[in-house]
């Protein structure tokens, strides 16, 4: 046995192994670090930074300081970043390369926060905030009346269209049908025939019934020139139900043409349209960060899950997956504590069951904020949801800020106009939800107390400045849509009405007079199809009053002296042959 | 000049033909899979712990391991063919639930594949190694010893160090 056994190689491998470890265990911190900043850079698709990285063994925990991720659509600030995030994990699981975090705490997080230097950009960001609002305020090379009208979808144009098709297709039929109404003659002849027949006096029944042959013959031609008159009464009623709207409509059309045109006239419909988002938008998708912030950790989270799904291919073999029956999802977090800061306070966020496997544990990640009041609001209650498969993600949000107070806020700085909020008072509440990676929900944003001031610099942009100074209240509705990852916010106020009205009342002589003759250009288009239309229609009323006389003259003609006198001269033949049988009996 | 040293201080010892030949066998293995696993420690600790030559395992291993450049695509293959077998499956699948399953890394195609090819050959590299060894302190040792080239290589500094570590 001793001949076989080597106890100094035992010595050596302790030794070997030994080394191994203690190499490993003096450079975790940095392993660590390493592996968290590249992980999470090929979620993010940008540059992490951590600063620094402790751990302990009992029990095993790691503390991440100063985690900072570049914001791939702005690389100048950071998307995320957090003072410090210390977790407890579970050593067991390790093993089967299972991450489970009984308690995790993240401090100091913060959104869209400056960086020191520009973090590098590895995927190209999703489109960014459209540049082209930033060229929105300038009135210069305002289109002529007529490019107005080609490029315009007028209603005035729709409205000639519309009833030119119905005009023509009621018109051809009406032709046709009043082509094969009965002639004032052959209704005369009808009226001879039927007094002919009502009038002679039939000596026995054999003339009775040519006599009611007669009548059933010319009864059948007069039923079927009713019916064309009929028909013809018929679709002229529907051709007056089918245009008498449309005129109306093409009447109506040039005014609201021109209601929505002015502003064209009186400077950029778009800039008017986009002002809410232009002076707000920041701001507010600002503010949506913070209460739609919970989407920003679920999306990396789903991508990560996707690409631990692709197999991975190399050279030298592959890492094939089998299905996992462990009861544990392969990251879990049991609790979470985040804090995210905003100025001076700070808002304590519960989480619960954070995974990107809720299947495996049947269970939603929850998280909720409930704050009550503080300095800067006066409660903020949060509560969501949501559920990642490989269907995509189901989630649920909803939010109420009351009474949150603002002060200096920069809402817009541009060459042409600026703006800033001095003072005011923000009330917001919303819901939003996710299927299938597709967000929609709606907010509303009412501030009050506001006190704004605004500079313009040319006539477009001093009114819009002088309506901003005037508010002291406003409600923002604002629509949440897009996919997660690149979701769309769009904003909407009454402050849009209000600008479009203070321009008109603002316009140059030259603006009026482009107003004057875009009136009388619309008005011209509808002059042509109108005045036909008419006086086809006055003709169409002509005709049936025409077909109305003549079917009533039928109807009476028909009905009442046919039948009666059949029916005497069937009661005279029936009297002389009871006259006839009694004579033959009695006598 | 450093491994001719090392190989015939190991073969003109009086280690048995079966230290040798377990050191060639094992230096085969591990140099035909991947490094980092735990066959891999449990290898060098049966090459420490056991009275294996270590020089003919290293020589092997250098060998061998240079030998992957053109075995390990077949061997990946290998690999590949059992972890897709459906009949295998439900047994992968328990073994990959499992801890040792998961320091095993066996769901790697290459390590799977190169450790499984390598068992196979190891007790034919053993007997042959084995053979070769004892045919060679037979009936060429005493020819090899008396070669000009070897007697340089005997007389350098390197063969000297090999020859007092081994004492």
């Amino acid at each position: 046995m001793q001949k076989l056994i080597r106890w100094p190689g035992l010595i050596a491998f302790f030794v070997i192994t030994g080394l191994i470890a203690a190499i490993v265990i003096l450079f975790l911190d940095f392993w660590i670090k390493l592996a968290a900043e590249k992980g999470l850079e090929s979620s993010t698709g940008a540059e992490v930074n951590i600063a620094q990285v402790t751990h302990t063994f009992s029990p095993f925990g790691v503390t991440l300081t100063g985690i900072q991720l570049t914001d791939p659509a702005t690389p100048t600030l950071n998307q995320v970043q957090a003072d410090e995030v210390t977790a407890q994990i579970e050593l067991a699981p390790l093993l089967l390369r299972k991450v489970i975090i009984d308690d995790l705490t993240i401090s100091g997080v913060q959104f869209a926060q400056p960086r020191e230097s520009e973090g590098a950009v590895y995927r190209t960001a999703s489109a960014a905030i459209k540049e082209e609002l930033q060229e929105a305020f300038d009135p210069k090379n305002l289109p002529s009346v007529d490019e107005i009208l080609a490029q315009s979808p007028l209603k005035t144009t729709k409205a000639v269209e519309e009833t030119q098709a119905a005009y023509k297709k009621h018109s051809e039929i009406l032709k046709e049908k009043y082509q094969q109404l009965p002639s004032k003659d052959a209704l005369e002849n009808y009226k001879k025939r039927v007094e002919t027949i009502t009038n002679t006096d039939y000596k026995n029944l054999v003339e009775l019934a040519k006599a009611k042959e007669e009548f059933d013959a010319l009864r059948a031609e007069i039923q079927t020139d009713k019916r064309k008159l009929t028909e013809f009464k018929e679709a002229a009623s529907a051709a007056k139900g089918d245009m008498a709207p449309k005129l109306a409509k093409l009447k109506s059309a040039p005014g609201e043409d021109y209601a929505q045109l002015q502003a064209l006239i009186a400077g950029d419909e778009g800039a008017i349209k986009d002002v809410t988002t232009m002076v707000f938008g920041e701001k507010a998708g600002e503010f949506s960060q913070y209460v739609l912030g919970a989407y920003d950790l679920a999306a990396p989270m789903l991508a990560s899950s996707k690409a631990e799904q692709a197999e991975e291919q190399a050279y030298n073999g592959r890492w094939v997956a089998f299905d996992d029956t462990a009861a544990l999802p392969d990251f879990l977090v049991r609790n979470a504590d985040i804090s995210i800061k905003w100025r001076t306070e700070s808002v304590l966020s519960i989480w619960h069951d954070i995974t990107n496997q809720h299947d495996k544990i049947g269970r939603p990640t929850t998280f909720k904020v409930d704050s009550n009041a503080s300095s800067l609001w006066q409660s903020l209650k949060l509560n969501g949801d949501f559920w990642l498969n490989d269907t995509g993600v189901k989630a649920n949000q909803d939010w109420n800020l009351r009474g949150l107070a603002l002060a200096d806020v920069d809402l817009l700085n541009q060459e042409k106009l600026s703006s800033t909020l001095l003072k005011g008072l923000l009330s917001s509440s919303g819901k939003a939800s996710i299927n299938k990676n597709v967000i929609s929900g709606s907010g509303n944003a009412a501030l009050s107390q506001l006190q704004l001031t605004a500079t313009g610099s040319n006539n477009l942009t001093n009114v819009i400045a002088e309506t901003l100074t005037g508010l002291s209240n406003m409600s923002i509705n604002s629509d949440i849509s897009g996919t997660l990852g690149d979701m769309d916010l769009s904003f909407s106020s009454d402050l849009d009405k209000q600008l479009a009205s203070a321009m008109l009342s603002n316009l140059s002589g030259d603006q009026n007079s482009k107003l004057a003759e875009l009136k009388q250009k619309l008005n011209a288009k509808i002059e042509g199809p109108l005045g036909a239309t008419d006086s086809e229609m006055s003709q169409w009323l002509d005709w049936e009053k025409l077909a109305d006389g003549d079917l009533s003259s039928i109807q009476g003609m028909l009905d009442s002296k046919l039948n009666s006198v059949v029916d005497k001269k069937k009661d005279e033949l029936k009297d002389k042959l009871k006259d006839k049988l009694k004579g033959k009996l009695f006598n | 000049m450093q491994l001719l040293a090392k190989l015939l201080k190991a073969l003109n010892s009086d280690d048995s033909p079966w230290q040798l030949a377990f050191g060639v066998m094992l230096g085969m293995i591990m140099g035909l899979t991947p490094f980092l696993g735990l066959h891999s420690v449990l290898i060098l600790f049966i090459v420490l712990f056991l009275r294996v030559n270590l020089s003919t395992f290293l020589l092997a291993y250098a060998l061998f391991s240079g030998f992957t450049l053109i075995l390990n695509p077949m061997m990946a293959d290998i690999g590949e063919s059992l972890l897709t077998s459906s009949d295998l499956n439900g047994m992968w699948t328990n073994l990959y639930n499992s801890t040792f399953g998961q320091l095993m890394q066996f769901y790697h195609t290459l390590t799977l594949g190169s450790l499984l090819f390598s068992l196979i050959l190891a007790p034919f590299i053993l007997v042959i190694s084995k053979v070769l060894i004892v045919q060679y302190r037979v009936r060429f040792m005493q020819w090899v010893n008396k070669l000009k080239i070897v007697q340089v290589i005997k007389s350098s500094r390197v063969f000297q160090l090999y020859q007092a570590l081994g004492e």
